[in-house]
């Protein structure tokens, strides 16, 4: 049977951990899920709350935040300026960890990460700018998934993501990142991964 | 369930998978290979319905296409049974959901290539697409 798991970088520990019924909250503040970010700015804080943003659900330690600072840099947790590379950024630095799991050894392909609307697929994310990295692939620049005011996002300008040999565990660490466009609440706003799988 | 008519008259069919293995379709496409057997039609059951693919194609495709959001792990799941052509390097697809709804696609060979009976082994391991 084949399952993705959301997992945070959190708790006590910290650890992996399941992000479970809840969802991903970016904010202004590394403990708080509730300040809001300023229209062009990007999350300083990045939380697991249980609705938008509900409460707090990340435990003893918060959620990597990993923040945009130009198309190649990266501010981990409020620290100064990093290339963003597989070396700065460690695998338990990451905001976000996707594993999809299947029993037998699947080959993979079509591996896209996108965000949406959370109601279609195809339709971007209104009032966002969102970039994500893909940790383990050499990869030096952020990938933007989501430009609203770009008319970008959705399944079509996902991003495709290059781990896919035949395994039974397929790990993703993904570095995310968010500005609003405009004033207001982004409730309007999922990420999800779609592949191919025999 | 797909089912596979082979070139040596047997049929064989989709079994359930084993840990750990290799999944029934990447296992028969490796059998092809070293018995230099060829695959001469293809066929999708689901939900009580038959689906067939184009017979003697160039190759064919077997595979599950999924998608898992991360807010809700709202999800979809799709069969996927396509025909190769090769000088077109396109497969035509023919997508089925778990009710038995079906779609048709035509796909870029590329982006099934390791799901086809064109692929070499090698190619699980460098996981071309």
């Amino acid at each position: 049977m084949a399952t993705f798991t959301f997992k945070g970088f959190m708790g006590a520990g910290p650890s992996w951990t399941d992000i479970g019924a809840n969802t991903l909250v970016f904010s202004s503040s590394l403990t708080d899920l509730a300040t809001n970010i300023t229209v062009a700015q990007f999350n300083d804080g990045t939380h697991v709350g249980n609705g938008d943003p509900g409460t707090d659900q990340c435990g003893a330690n918060h959620v990597n935040n990993n923040k945009y600072l130009t198309g190649s840099t990266i501010s981990v947790n409020g620290g100064g300026s990093e290339a963003l590379n597989d070396t700065n950024l460690t695998a338990n630095e990451c905001s976000l960890n996707v594993l999809f799991n299947h029993g037998s050894a699947v080959a993979l392909s079509s591996v896209l990460f996108y965000c949406y609307d959370g109601t279609t697929p195809a339709t971007r994310a209104p009032g966002l700018d969102v970039f994500c990295f893909e940790r383990g692939t050499a990869q030096t620049a952020w990938v933007e998934i989501n430009d609203d005011s770009g008319a970008q996002g959705g399944t079509g300008n996902g991003d495709s993501f290059e781990n896919r040999t035949a395994a039974t565990d397929h790990d993703y660490y993904v570095a995310l990142t968010a500005s609003p466009e405009v004033v207001g609440a982004k409730t309007l706003f999922d990420l999800a991964m779609s592949l191919v799988y025999s | 369930m797909w089912i596979a008519s082979i070139s040596n008259g047997e049929t064989v069919q989709e079994s359930a998978s084993k840990k750990d293995e290799l999944s029934p379709w990447q296992l028969l496409l490796m059998r092809c290979k070293a018995d230099n057997l060829r695959i001469t039609q293809l066929r999708l059951q689901v939900a009580g319905r038959t689906f067939h693919a184009i017979p003697d194609a160039d190759g064919y495709v077997c595979a599950y296409e999924v998608r898992s959001s991360l807010r809700n792990g709202a999800g979809e799941k799709f069969q996927l049974m396509g025909s190769v052509d090769t000088d077109l390097g396109l497969v035509f697809v023919t997508a089925v959901n778990e009710q038995g709804d079906s779609w048709q696609r035509v796909m870029p060979l590329g982006n099934l290539f390791v799901h086809s009976t064109v692929r070499e082994q090698r190619d699980l391991i460098i996981g071309r697409h």
